[in-house]
Parts: structure tokens; C-alpha cells; sequence
């Protein structure tokens, strides 16, 4: 029998324990990790848990901003539905440099549990601002000087001035920090009585 | 300064050279362990950051040296420096990183300036260029394959016996032979590229929870274990330790082209140092090589900075810790604030400090790899891989180092350049294309 050329033969085996890799990362799934480490395993395979915060979606991807109780993270996936803020999502997918910063390349993304229209409180946003920035939010609160103030704690307020009846009132905006203010700021567009 | 910027800097300078010269962690690893323990560090918690990414590429210079190991960002500049090293010549192929990489940033300092505006107007358009320039650089490297096998079966004029056997015909270079070295070129690329998606897809978990990433098993693999397996091996007596280093020249001029390569890198997302590092032309000598590679390394912490400051868009790991210990300082028009000017001058110093902490470890190093001699370092290299692999990235690392290092062995029996092994993190990041 004519023996293999060495040469050959090394990328013979090669090819063997690539192909071996590749079906054991087809039969493994990912491990799931919290949204604040997922940075730390940036070109890994993981399955992140959260919230959404923003969604879009054109005919070419969806963008999403997801959130656990540790970070927010950006996720691009291809078309599809687009799942609602404050739905709770399950992603799978490889941790990349995006436009910004690490985010996840989505493989898979499906919603775990529908979002139910509850309104946020002003402690919640001042207690984790970044993890809503640049979100739009429904804030339950009292319009107080400028302010919508509740449990414990005030949001700073701009856009639509707060209606001048007393009492709790929803306000619906954007969250997001306000350089000239130097501070998070809830920009609103409208306001309603809560039911 | 304050006191406590320049204290926390300084702590910062040391951590970040600690994790790029212990295999198997990062300063993005360093990162998420600063903010796990002081999420409300402020702007101290920043400095200590910011100083690590910068003080970190000079501490990779060691691994990248005494083992052929290294984090992604010095992958290539392993190869030329480990040569070195294995010539006695270690001291001197890490002064000429720490030169390289401090020189690197000394230049992209005036260019990040200038660049500011372009940064600002073209950062946001070129979101994503980055598969595209993935791409490019895959092709480039195969359209720019130096081997020439010899591909053209010629008949010998006067047959000759060998082992027993008449041979009629020799195998030569011909027409066919830049042809079959791109092939040759392009199945090393296809090869890696599997290997790189297979890995990546697979992750990796640490069995301590340290941050694990499969980087560490698929880049020593490829590069470092090779070259261990090889000293492993040799019956060569260990060269003696060449501690004298010639003073440098023409630092500056080999330099300059690594760190406009950078540029790439902190404008693109998804662009690495090591792939920015594939952008700079042949360099004329295997020591410019080193110092150009390196450069490409200290110009990209600038530019990362600077796609910071001028966009706001974290390129790295650390930055992102960094910004949720306090709000970065914007730049987005006219000179640089003086938070910036100040946090300037915190990266030259961090990173003129890691200069000398990584010159002044070197000569022992060089002397402990001497007395070894290849063999023993490089048995004891693969060990330390082994087991970093182990401790960081687990069983599934240690199947990836393994194939990994099957893989690194192709392009050594086809006499291509070892460089093609980046296409394990090139191929995945082009089939985003596909996407």
C-alpha cells in the first residue's frame, strides 16, 4: 500500500478536527450569561435573557436594546418580527464590536413573555438611569417644579409641559441624558390620567 | 492632576500589564473584575482603566516573545518576535515591541488630532465596512501569497537511482507556481476560517468563572503551539542570552505606517489590532517587521480613545467598564477638552511605565529561557498553555487549542505564511455579510 504524503496527511487530520469542532458547536448550546459579561465573551457563542428597551426593524434587520437587572446590551438580528419594549426576550447569538460597542449578532431572538403596559416608577429610572437611556418609557408620578416625582425620587422633565391639575399623572417620552443639564431627563410627548 | 487620578493610573498601569502578560487574560477580563468590585469608582475607577489599555499591549510583548503566545491584538507580531527568541535574541525582539508600540502611540497622538473631524463625519457611515474590510484583507492575503511550490513536473536529463528506484522526473518551479502558492494560500484560509467559526460558535466557559474567551485556545493554537511543538522536539543545544540591545533606529519611520493602520481599527467596529495589523505594508527587516506590528498596537488604544471621545462608540471592553464607572468627555468640536488633555498625558505615562516594566523583566526571562534551552521552554510552554486553556476557557478550550494547533501545523508543511491562520477571525467576521 503506498503511503500518505506527511504533508497530506497533516492537513488531512486537520480537516478532521475542524469538522469534529464544528459538530460538537452544532450539538452544544451556549452558555447563558448576564448582560453585564457578555462583553467579556466577545466572539463567543452566548444566551442572554432580558427585557427589551428599544426595538426597530427595517426590511434588512431589527435592532434591539436589551436589558437584565445587571446591563443593557444592543442586539442586531435579521428581519423578522419585531418584539415590543418591555417584552422578555431570549437571544442567542455571537458577541461582536457593533457600531455601539460589543452587542450581540443574533441567531436566534424569541420573546419569552409578553410586555404588560405597567407604567415605571420614578425610583426605578433614578435608581439605574443608564439601563433606560435612550429609551422611551411610561412614568407613573406627581409633575412637581419641573420634576415627576415618586417613590422617593424625581425624574427631571422636559418636552410637553405636565398638566397643571394636581395628582398623579402617566408621562410618555424618551429617557435620556441631557448634556446641558448634565443630568437624565424625561423628554414628553404626552401626558394622561392613570385609570 | 488630582492625586487620586494619577494614584489609580499608576494601580491601573501595573493591572494592565499584568493581564497582557499572563496567557489567558486581558485587560477586558481586568476590566469586568474593576467593575464588578467598584461600580461607582468614577473618574478614578476611569483612569484605572484607561491606563490599563494602555499599559497592556507592552505587557503582551512577553508571551508574545518567550512563548509565540498572545492575545489577539499581538497575534502576528508573536511569530517575528518568538524567531527572535528562539535566536537568543528575546531582550532584544521586546525592546523593539515596547519601541514599537510607544512609538506607535507618540504618532497617533498629533494624527488622532487631525483625524478628530474625520472621525466624527465618517465614524457613523462606515458602521458597516467591517465584514467588507474583512473581506479585503482575506483577499489580499492570498493575492499576495509569496510561496512558490514547485508545481511543474519536469523530465531529469540523466535518470538517477534513489532509495532503490530510478527517478525519471523532478518537480520544479514554473508558470503554475504563484498560482498553486495562492491555492495552497487560499485552503489554509478556508481551513482556519472553519476552524475560527467552529470555535467561536462553540464559546467557551471557564470551570473557575474567570472571563473566558475562545481567543486564548484558537490563537495559541495556531500560532504559539506550532513553534512549541517544534522546540519541543529539537535536539538543538539552547542559545546563549544576547542581553545587549542596539540602540534603536529609524523607530519613528517603521512605526508611523503601523499606527495610520490603526486608524482602522478605532474607526471601524469589528476591526481588531491584529487585522489593522494585516493593512501595513512589508516592512524591510524581520526587526522594522516587529516594531511596525507593535506600533499598530499603541496607535490603536489612541484611536479606540478617540472613536470614544469623538463618538462615543466603546471600542473595547475596558471602555465599556470604563463608561459605566462615569460619563466619558465628549469631543466633538474644536481643541480637546482639558479632561482629555489630562487623560493624554495618563496614557503616555501608563504606557512609558509598561515600557520599562516590560524591558526590565525581559533579561530575566531571556536568561531563564537560555539555561532551559528549546526543549524544556518549549515543553514548558505548551504546559502553561495547556493549563491556562484549561483554567480560562475549560474542556471545550482544550479541544479548540487542540484543533486549533492541527490547523497552526498546516501552513509549516505547505510553506505558506503563518499569517493566514488570522483568517479564523477574518472568515467569521466576513460571513456577517451573509447576514
Amino acid at each position: 500500500m503506498r503511503r500518505l504524503h506527511p504533508d497530506l496527511a497533516v492537513v488531512l487530520v486537520a480537516l478532521l478536527a475542524v469538522a469534529l469542532l464544528a459538530a460538537l458547536s452544532l450539538l452544544l448550546s451556549p452558555a447563558r450569561v448576564a448582560v453585564r459579561d457578555a462583553p467579556l465573551h466577545e466572539g463567543s457563542r452566548v444566551l442572554v435573557e432580558g427585557r427589551v428597551l428599544q426595538a426597530s426593524g427595517t426590511d434588512r434587520g431589527r435592532h434591539l436594546v436589551v436589558a437584565d437587572d445587571t446591563a443593557r446590551i444592543g442586539v442586531v438580528a435579521g428581519p423578522g418580527p419585531v418584539p415590543a419594549p418591555g417584552d422578555r426576550v431570549r437571544v442567542t447569538g455571537l458577541v461582536s464590536r457593533l457600531d455601539d460597542g460589543p452587542g450581540l449578532s443574533a441567531e436566534s431572538l424569541d420573546v419569552v413573555e409578553a410586555a404588560a403596559p405597567r407604567p415605571l416608577d420614578p425610583a426605578t429610572l433614578a435608581r439605574a438611569p443608564a439601563l433606560y437611556e435612550g429609551a422611551r418609557v411610561l412614568v407613573r408620578g406627581e409633575p412637581r417644579e419641573g420634576d415627576l416625582v415618586g417613590g422617593g425620587a424625581r425624574v427631571r422633565l422636559a418636552g410637553l409641559a405636565p398638566p397643571s391639575a394636581p395628582g398623579a399623572w402617566l408621562a410618555a417620552g424618551a429617557f435620556r441624558y441631557d448634556e446641558a443639564h448634565a443630568a437624565y431627563v424625561l423628554k414628553v410627548d404626552a401626558w394622561s390620567r392613570p385609570s | 492632576m488630582e492625586p487620586a487620578l494619577l494614584m489609580a493610573a499608576a494601580a491601573g498601569a501595573l493591572a494592565g500589564f499584568a493581564a497582557g502578560a499572563l496567557p489567558g487574560m486581558h485587560v477586558n477580563g481586568l476590566a469586568a473584575l474593576a467593575l464588578a468590585l467598584a461600580p461607582q469608582a468614577g473618574a478614578p475607577g476611569q483612569a484605572f482603566l484607561v491606563a490599563a489599555l494602555a499599559a497592556s499591549p507592552f505587557g503582551a510583548a512577553l508571551p508574545a516573545t518567550f512563548l509565540g503566545a498572545s492575545g489577539e491584538e499581538g497575534a502576528l507580531a508573536a511569530l517575528p518576535a518568538h524567531a527572535l527568541a528562539r535566536e537568543g535574541r528575546g531582550v532584544e525582539a521586546v525592546a523593539l515591541q515596547a519601541w514599537g508600540a510607544f512609538a506607535g502611540l507618540a504618532v497617533a497622538l498629533p494624527m488622532a488630532a487631525a483625524a478628530r473631524p474625520i472621525f466624527a463625519w465618517l465614524g457613523p457611515r462606515v458602521a458597516a465596512w467591517s465584514p467588507w474590510i474583512a473581506l479585503a484583507i482575506l483577499a489580499l492575503l492570498v493575492a499576495t501569497e509569496p510561496a512558490r511550490p514547485k508545481a511543474h513536473r519536469r523530465a531529469l536529463p540523466v535518470p538517477v537511482k534513489e532509495d532503490g528506484r530510478w527517478v525519471t522526473h523532478e518537480w520544479a518551479e514554473g508558470p503554475l507556481s504563484p498560482w498553486a502558492g495562492r491555492a495552497l494560500a487560499l485552503l489554509v484560509v478556508l481551513l482556519a476560517g472553519a476552524l475560527g467559526w467552529a470555535a467561536l460558535r462553540l464559546g467557551a466557559a471557564s470551570p473557575f468563572g474567570l472571563p473566558a474567551s475562545p481567543l486564548l485556545p484558537l490563537l495559541a493554537g495556531l500560532f504559539a503551539a506550532p513553534e512549541l511543538l517544534a522546540a519541543a522536539r529539537s535536539r538543538r543545544p539552547g542559545s546563549r542570552a544576547i542581553l545587549a540591545v542596539a540602540p534603536p533606529r529609524g523607530v519613528l519611520r517603521h512605526a508611523a505606517p503601523g499606527a495610520a493602520a490603526s486608524l482602522v481599527e478605532g474607526l471601524v467596529p469589528g476591526v481588531s489590532p491584529s487585522q489593522a495589523a494585516l493593512l501595513t505594508p512589508r516592512a524591510p527587516t524581520p526587526e522594522a517587521r516587529l516594531v511596525r506590528l507593535a506600533a499598530v498596537n499603541g496607535g490603536a488604544v489612541v484611536f479606540t480613545l478617540l472613536a470614544w471621545h469623538a463618538m462615543g462608540r466603546a471600542r473595547s471592553g475596558a471602555l465599556v467598564a470604563a463608561q459605566a464607572m462615569a460619563r466619558p468627555a465628549a469631543w466633538s468640536a474644536g481643541a480637546p477638552s482639558q479632561a482629555i488633555l489630562a487623560e493624554a498625558a495618563l496614557v503616555v505615562l501608563s504606557a512609558a511605565a509598561a515600557c520599562l516594566m516590560a524591558r526590565a523583566l525581559a533579561r530575566p526571562l531571556a536568561r531563564a529561557a537560555a539555561r532551559a534551552g528549546p526543549a524544556r521552554w518549549g515543553a514548558g510552554g505548551l504546559a502553561l498553555l495547556t493549563v491556562a486553556t484549561l483554567a480560562f476557557c475549560g474542556w471545550l478550550g482544550l479541544a479548540d487549542l487542540a484543533a486549533a494547533t492541527l490547523v497552526g501545523l498546516v501552513p509549516r508543511r505547505l510553506g505558506v505564511r503563518r499569517s493566514l491562520g488570522m483568517a479564523a477571525i477574518l472568515v467569521p467576521v466576513a460571513l456577517r455579510i451573509l447576514t
